[in-house]
C-alpha cells in the first residue's frame, strides 16, 4: 500500500514543483542556512516540525507566547492559550500524533513544515538536482504516510454484542450482514460521475463517508454469534476505514496528500470487501447453513465447487 | 393585401413536383420506420427531469432523422421527373427508375452518417433501416440472391419489377416490353437462385451455443434488491447453458452492454473470477461478453472473448456507433453550444463513446468468428467483411423499454446479414429477441420477448465465402450507373437531335 502510496505522492510533488516550488526556494533562498531556529522561538526546526508548529513563525497559536515558551511550560503551542492547550504529555515524551485524531492530522501540513525545515536546515538547497529533490521528498512524505497507515490500522473497534452460536442466531446475523453487505458495502447503486470535476465530486464522497459511517453503527447493534466474531471484526474494520476513507476524499482542499493517499486506499479496500466476501461464504459453506437470500445464493452460484 | 391573395393562390394551386413527391413519401415512411423513437420518451433514463424538454428533443431529433432520410428520396425524384420523361426507349425506363433509386438506397445509408457525424461517427453506408428489401425477407427466391448483391440488389430487383407493373398500368410501356422487362428479371433472380442453392456449408461438425437472453434497465436498478435478482438470474441461466454444452465445448453469447463480467469484478476478486468460470464446465467454453470501458476519456463498447480455462483471449470495439444514443452529432452539438456556450463545459464531461478500430474477426481454436455489436449489424459493409465461420452478434434494446417496433425491424435485418455471409448467425439480447438464424436467413429458434431466457442450438461453421463478401455492393452500383449512364446519353440524343425539346428543357430548369 505504502508503494502505491508513494507513486502518487511522486505525481503529488509533481504538481507541487509546478506551483509551489519558485515560491517555496525563493523563501528558502531568504533564509540564513544551517540556523537551527529560524524564527527564534526557542524550538529548533526539527522541534518545530515535531510539533507541526511554523518555523517561521515565533508563535504559531499567535496568543502572545512563544513556541518554545508553550512547550517548555507544558502548553501545546498550536493552540491559543484562551482554549485548553494544556499538555498533558512532557516535552520529550511522543508529540500528539501518538494519540491520533485521525481528521485533524494534516499530512499535507506536516509534510510541508518538514521539507520547509529540510530547506531552513540546508539539507536541501536550490542547487540540488531534481532527482534529489524528488528523492527527498518522497522520503518524507513516505516516512509520513508510513505512521499515517500505522495510526489507521489500530483504530480501536466498537464493543461487539456476542451471542450463542445456534443456527438460528447465525441465520438471524447472516441475514441482516447481508442486508448491510450488499447495500453498504458493495453500493452498487451509487457510482461517481467520471466526468465531473473532483468538487463536484465532493457532495458524492461525503454521502459515501456517512453511508459507511451510519453503517457501522449499524452494525454495532448486530448480535454476533461467538463463531462469528472474526468475520465481525473485518467488516467493522472495513466499514470504519471506508468512513475514514471517503471523508478525506471529500475534504481534499484542507489535506490534498491525504486525498492522494485515501484514494489509493480505495482499491485495497474493494480487494478486502471481496475478501471478506469470500471469507463469509467460506465460512457459510463450512457451518452447512442454508440461507433463504438472494445475496447468498448469488455466492453459492459463484463460489461452487 | 395582394401579396397575402398571391400567396394564398399559390399554396390553393400547389402541386407537388419533382422533389416534394419522394421526400415528402420519404418523410412518411421514414416517419412510420422511426416511429420508435417515441419508445424513447420521456428520457428520464437520461437523467432528464423535464417532459416538455424531452418531447421538444425528440421532435428535433425525430424531424431530423427523418428528413435526412427522405432527403435522398426526394433528389431521386427530382431526377426521374425532370429526366425521365426525355427518355426514348420505353423498356429501359423501369431500370433507369430502379438505378436511380437503388443509387439513392445507398446514398441514404451514407447521408445518414454525414449529416449525424461527431466524435464517434464512421462515414460509411451503414445505416440501411427502411430499406425495401427487408420486407421481403420472407420471400424465398428474392431475399436468398442477397448473397450475390446483397440488399440493393432485392432494391434493384424490385423497383424493376413494380415500376414495370405501374407503367404498364398507365399505358407507358406495352404488354410486350412488359414481359421482355418480366423475363429480364425472372433470369436475374433465377441465375441468382441457382449460384446460391449449389453451395454447401463447407464444415460438417457443429458448435453448440447457448445464448443468455436478459432484460435488464438501460441504466441501473431501482435497488439492490433488482440488482441482485438480475444478477442471479444471468448467473442461473450462465449455468443452466453450461450444464447442456457441459459434454463438450462450446459458446455462451451474452447481450450488448449488460456488463456481466464488470457485475462479477464488483464481488469477486481476479483470480475468483477465473475459478468461477473455470468451474462452469469441465471443458473449453468461450464466453462472449460484453462490458463499458473507459479508454482515454471515451466510452468503448467492448465485446470481450473469454476462454473459460485462459481467461480473456480477445476483443472487439464496436465500430458502428448510434448518433444521439452513443455521441453527439455535431449538428446538433455546435448549434446548441452557439445558443448556450456554457453547455461547451458540459460536453466536454459527457462521455462519448469512440469507435473501434480492430477487427470484427476473433480467431478462436480452428474457427474465425465474425462480431457485430448492436447497430453493426445494420451495416452490410462492416458484416460482409473477412473471413469467416459464422456470426456472433450482441444486441441490447433495453433503451427502448417496452417498444417493439425496433424489435421488429431487427429480425430481418440480422437474416440478411445471415444470408448476405452464408453463414449462422446468433443473435443474444437484452431486452429484446433473440435467435439462432441459419445460413439461409431461417430462423431455427428464437426467445420471447423481453424475458430473463436460455436459447441453445447449434451452429454449423461455414468457410464459403458468398459473392457479396467478395464484391460487396460494387456490382449492383456500378449496374445501376451503367443503366443511369445509359440514361443520360439518351437524354444526349435528344438533346442533340432536338432543339425544341432542347429549349423547353431548358426553360424548364430555369423556372
Amino acid at each position: 500500500m505504502a508503494v502505491l502510496a508513494i507513486f502518487s505522492v511522486f505525481s503529488f510533488f509533481d504538481v507541487f514543483h509546478g506551483v509551489r516550488s519558485a515560491s517555496l526556494f525563493e523563501s528558502a533562498k531568504s533564509l540564513p542556512p544551517l540556523k537551527d531556529d529560524v524564527d527564534g522561538d526557542g524550538l529548533t526546526d526539527s522541534e518545530e516540525s515535531y510539533w507541526n508548529t511554523d518555523f517561521l513563525n515565533p508563535d504559531t497559536d499567535g496568543d502572545g507566547f512563544l513556541d518554545g515558551e508553550e512547550v517548555a511550560s507544558g502548553h501545546d503551542p498550536r493552540v491559543s492559550s484562551s482554549g485548553d492547550d494544556r499538555l498533558d504529555t512532557a516535552f520529550n515524551t511522543p508529540p500528539p500524533i501518538a494519540e491520533p485524531d485521525l481528521a485533524s492530522l494534516n499530512l499535507t501540513d506536516k509534510t510541508l513544515a518538514l521539507v520547509a525545515g529540510a530547506i531552513g536546515s540546508g539539507d536541501l538547497t536550490r542547487e540540488a538536482s531534481d532527482n534529489t529533490k524528488d528523492n527527498a521528498l518522497a522520503a518524507l512524505s513516505y516516512s509520513i504516510i508510513d505512521d499515517f497507515y500505522k495510526i489507521q490500522d489500530s483504530v480501536p473497534l466498537p464493543t461487539i454484542i456476542t451471542v450463542e452460536t445456534s443456527k438460528t442466531n447465525q441465520i438471524e446475523y447472516l441475514i441482516s450482514l447481508a442486508q448491510i453487505i450488499q447495500d453498504d458495502l458493495l453500493s452498487f447503486d451509487q457510482q461517481p460521475n467520471l466526468g465531473s470535476t473532483i468538487e463536484q465530486q465532493t457532495p458524492y464522497f461525503s454521502a459515501k463517508s456517512e453511508k459507511f459511517k451510519s453503517s457501522l453503527e449499524k452494525t454495532t447493534t448486530l448480535k454476533v454469534p461467538a463463531n462469528w466474531v472474526d468475520v465481525h471484526k473485518n467488516i467493522l474494520n472495513l466499514l470504519g476505514r471506508l468512513s475514514l476513507t471517503y471523508h478525506q476524499i471529500a475534504n481534499y482542499q484542507t489535506d490534498a496528500l491525504k486525498a492522494i493517499v485515501a484514494l489509493n486506499e480505495i482499491g485495497t479496500l474493494s480487494l478486502e470487501t471481496k475478501s471478506l466476501i469470500k471469507s463469509v461464504q467460506t465460512k457459510i459453506s463450512s457451518e452447512n447453513l442454508v440461507l433463504d437470500s438472494s445475496f447468498y445464493q448469488i455466492l453459492d452460484l459463484l463460489y461452487k465447487d | 393585401m395582394g401579396n397575402v391573395k398571391y400567396l394564398f393562390v399559390k399554396i390553393t394551386n400547389f402541386k407537388p413536383q419533382g422533389f416534394w413527391p419522394g421526400f415528402s413519401a420519404g418523410f412518411f415512411y421514414f416517419g412510420f420506420i422511426f416511429w420508435w423513437f417515441w419508445d424513447l420518451y420521456p428520457l428520464d433514463e437520461f437523467g432528464l427531469e423535464s417532459k416538455l424538454i424531452a418531447g421538444i428533443i425528440l421532435i428535433i431529433a425525430f424531424i431530423l432523422y427523418v428528413a435526412t432520410m427522405a432527403l435522398p428520396w426526394g433528389i431521386s425524384s427530382l431526377i426521374l421527373v425532370k429526366f425521365i420523361k426525355k427518355i426514348r426507349s420505353r423498356n429501359l425506363v423501369p431500370f433507369l427508375i430502379a438505378s436511380i433509386f437503388t443509387l439513392a438506397e445507398y446514398s441514404r445509408a451514407i447521408l445518414f452518417s454525414v449529416v449525424l457525424y461527431g466524435d464517434g461517427g464512421k462515414i460509411g453506408p451503414h445505416w440501411t433501416m427502411g430499406n425495401i428489401a427487408y420486407w421481403f425477407i420472407d420471400f424465398d427466391f428474392l431475399a436468398t440472391t442477397a448473397s450475390i448483391w446483397g440488399i440493393y440488389g432485392i432494391d434493384f430487383v424490385l423497383v424493376s419489377f413494380f415500376s414495370s407493373v405501374l407503367l404498364l398500368f398507365v399505358k407507358t410501356i406495352n404488354k410486350k416490353l412488359f414481359l421482355i422487362n418480366l423475363i429480364i428479371i425472372a433470369i436475374l433472380v433465377s441465375t441468382a437462385n441457382s449460384i446460391t442453392s449449389n453451395k454447401n456449408p463447407s464444415e460438417s461438425v457443429s458448435v453448440p451455443i447457448a445464448i443468455i437472453q436478459t432484460n435488464s434497465p438501460f441504466v441501473g436498478f431501482a435497488n439492490n434488491v433488482a440488482l441482485l435478482e438480475d444478477l442471479k438470474n444471468k448467473l442461473n441461466l450462465i449455468q443452466e447453458g453450461a450444464n447442456i454444452l457441459r459434454p463438450e465445448s462450446g459458446i455462451i453469447l451474452l447481450p450488448e452492454g449488460i456488463g456481466f463480467s464488470t457485475s462479477l469484478g464488483k464481488i469477486l476478486d481476479v483470480t475468483s473470477i477465473g475459478q468461477y468460470f473455470n468451474s462452469l464446465s469441465d471443458k473449453e467454453l468461450l464466453i462472449v461478453d460484453s462490458i463499458r470501458s473507459l479508454e482515454d476519456g471515451h466510452y468503448k463498447s467492448k465485446a470481450t472473448f473469454i476462454s473459460s480455462q485462459a481467461g480473456v483471449i480477445d476483443f472487439y470495439d464496436k465500430e458502428v456507433l448510434v448518433p444521439g444514443g452513443e455521441f453527439l452529432p455535431y449538428l446538433i452539438k455546435f448549434p446548441l453550444i452557439l445558443l448556450n456556450p456554457s453547455l461547451g463545459e458540459k460536453f466536454k464531461s459527457y462521455r462519448e463513446y469512440s469507435a473501434g478500430e480492430k477487427t470484427n474477426i476473433i480467431s478462436y481454436k480452428n474457427n474465425q468468428i465474425k462480431t457485430l455489436v448492436c447497430s453493426d449489424f445494420i451495416s452490410p459493409t462492416k458484416s460482409n467483411r473477412g473471413q469467416s465461420d459464422f456470426i456472433l452478434s450482441l444486441g441490447s434494446f433495453s433503451v427502448w423499454g417496452g417498444g417493439r417496433w425496433v424489435v421488429q425491424q431487427a429480425e430481418p435485418i440480422l437474416r440478411f446479414r445471415a444470408i448476405e455471409n452464408d453463414k449462422y448467425l446468433a443473435f443474444a439480447s437484452n431486452g429484446g429477441k433473440s435467435y439462432v438464424i441459419n445460413r439461409h436467413g431461417k430462423i431455427e429458434k428464437m426467445t420471447d420477448f423481453k424475458s430473463y431466457e436460455l436459447l441453445t442450438g447449434v451452429i454449423v461453421p461455414n468457410k464459403n465465402r458468398t459473392w457479396y463478401n467478395y464484391v460487396g455492393d460494387w456490382p449492383i452500383l456500378l449496374i445501376s450507373l451503367a443503366f443511369f449512364g445509359l440514361g443520360i446519353i439518351q437524354l444526349q440524343i435528344t438533346y442533340f437531335t432536338n432543339i425544341r425539346i432542347y429549349k423547353l428543357f431548358i426553360r424548364r430548369f430555369v423556372n
